[in-house]
């Protein structure tokens, strides 16, 4: 991957111009992050369904190609042909910006997540700062195409994921803390470079916090009230159909991508090989030459564990969720700020810079 | 009496949160286990499950499997005990003054696989296939003559009934 890297940096150094090269280096990396992104979305629908099913003893989708991998292929073909029906007195105008609103953030937010060593869009310094507030912005398109649709159940959903998303951010902010003093950086690669031993033996209850509130941000089972079936339809996208579904649809894969993306960045080395400082040269290597791989293998375990916990836990009440969130999570990312700012200051075995 | 136990708020509190723990662990352990336990899907047109023995398919005329002479002998019982009324049998007088079977239609749509026909022919000439996928695109494909249910055999179908069960004086 290394060489890829490089094969890249000396075909720009050919083009002459500066403006030129400029541009090119901003839109190679954007779309091969993007094309990467978007080819293994279908994959994870694929791999979700095929893990509930296994979860449920059945079989899923097998037919289509091998194990069934271009099912979610056909599917996308099939609700690219669809009609795009708008309801009757909807606010067509944020009708249509909605679903551009919820996947153009949830795609944006990967220039900022270095994939391999050196493989990373743009090197923000405040990256993570900067990764929340994009990604926030996801839930004001959820309630955009919630007040847009002119349907109770969207409005619902919509003002559900509003009041949820007010809710967990907060715990989230304050967890990713503890991992932001112990790199003493905001910056992804810095994060990723600090970490000799990995974040989640230094910050396990950070960890359990971040992902459980990351969980309800992507509005996950069994955090899903915003879209929850058997009360709201489909809450927020009751009234979408088309390729507009498809961008709800393939931003919710993305989101749930990216949270695997960040435990894994945060809290499991991103794209460093396991124990890579200890193995020596060879450990090394293989973090410089196979980053990427190391990196995607991570997060589809983080989102294969979100599967299995869809395929277990059923969904939470909306005054448990709240009831969750103020009394259990917030307090205990504050205890966890409290412990790691001691040990950090301390600085004593895995704790020390 | 029973003793009511008094549990202060924040006993509730940490009770609360041990208990979720645990039942969430419990289901994860469940779900984790299942993931590799075998699944109940059959994969229908590939794998086909055995049929058991006495399964009652699409029906056929037999004919000898050596000299392919047709094993009935047209003695319309068949016709008479067929519940929807569906078997369509002629025959005439050969000049040898045997029975000539000339038809043997059947409409496997009107047929209820009921089996009576095969347990009442005297000489064992119908029997009840393993097959059961016979939709048709058209409805005139339902139709089966003789030559279309043949089934050649080695030796006749007699319907052996079970014993009956023996009653204690």
């Amino acid at each position: 991957m290394e060489v890829l890297v490089q094969l890249y940096t000396a075909i720009l150094s050919l083009i002459p111009f500066e403006p030129v090269r400029n541009a090119i280096n901003m839109l190679v990396p954007t779309l091969a992050i993007a094309s990467m992104v978007l080819g293994i979305v279908f994959i994870l629908i694929w791999w979700e369904r095929r893990l509930i099913a296994f979860v449920q003893a059945r079989l899923g989708p097998n037919r289509l190609g091998p194990g069934g991998i271009f099912q979610s292929f056909a599917d996308a073909l099939k609700v690219m042909l669809k009609e795009d029906i708008v309801t009757a007195d909807a606010d067509v105008i944020l009708f249509t910006i909605a679903p551009i609103l919820v996947f153009v953030p949830g795609l944006l937010v990967y220039s900022l997540v270095p994939v391999g060593n050196g493989m990373i869009v743009s090197n923000v310094n405040v990256a993570i700062f900067l990764f929340l507030a994009i990604s926030s912005i996801t839930t004001l398109g959820i309630l955009m195409a919630g007040w847009s649709s002119n349907n109770k159940y969207s409005l619902m959903g919509g003002i559900r994921a509003v009041a949820q998303a007010i809710s967990y951010e907060i715990p989230l902010l304050l967890s990713i803390v503890g991992v932001i003093m112990l790199a003493g950086s905001l910056s992804m690669v810095d994060i990723v470079q600090s970490q000799n031993v990995w974040n989640i033996v230094r910050q396990p209850l950070g960890f359990i916090i971040f992902f459980i509130c990351s969980l309800s941000e992507v509005n996950r089972i069994p955090f899903d009230l915003p879209e929850a079936e058997s009360e709201l339809v489909s809450g927020y996208n009751t009234e979408y159909s088309g390729f507009k579904f498809a961008m709800f649809f393939l931003a919710e894969y993305i989101n749930t991508f990216t949270l695997g993306a960040l435990c894994t960045t945060l809290f499991f080395g991103g794209w460093r090989f396991p124990f890579d400082n200890l193995l020596g040269d060879i450990g090394l290597q293989l973090t410089a030459q196979l980053g990427i791989v190391w990196f995607i293998l991570k997060t589809m375990f983080f989102f294969s564990v979100v599967v299995w916990i869809r395929g277990t836990l059923p969904r939470v009440r909306t005054d448990q969720l709240m009831a969750f969130a103020w009394k259990y999570l917030l307090p205990a990312a504050l205890l966890n700020i409290f412990v790691t700012s001691i040990f950090a200051a301390i600085g004593f075995g895995v704790f020390s810079r | 009496m029973q003793k009511v136990e008094r549990v202060s708020a924040t006993g509730k509190y940490f009770k609360d949160l041990f208990d979720g723990i645990v039942a969430i662990y419990k289901g994860m352990r469940l779900t984790f286990i299942y993931m590799f336990a075998p699944k109940v899907t059959e994969i229908y047109p590939d794998v086909k499950r055995p049929l058991p023995q006495r399964f009652r398919g699409r029906f056929a005329f037999l004919y000898d499997k050596e000299d392919g002479h047709m094993l009935c002998i047209g003695c319309y019982a068949c016709v008479k005990v067929c519940p929807p009324q569906t078997i369509v049998l002629e025959t005439h007088k050969g000049e040898d003054k045997k029975i000539k079977v000339d038809k043997y239609d059947i409409n496997i749509g009107e047929c209820i696989s009921c089996s009576n026909c095969v347990e009442v022919c005297p000489v064992g000439a119908l029997e009840m296939t393993h097959e059961f996928e016979t939709a048709t695109f058209e409805q005139s494909d339902l139709f089966y003559d003789m030559h279309k249910l043949a089934k050649y055999v080695e030796k006749p179908n007699m319907y052996i009934p079970p014993e009956p069960p023996k009653i204690k004086k």
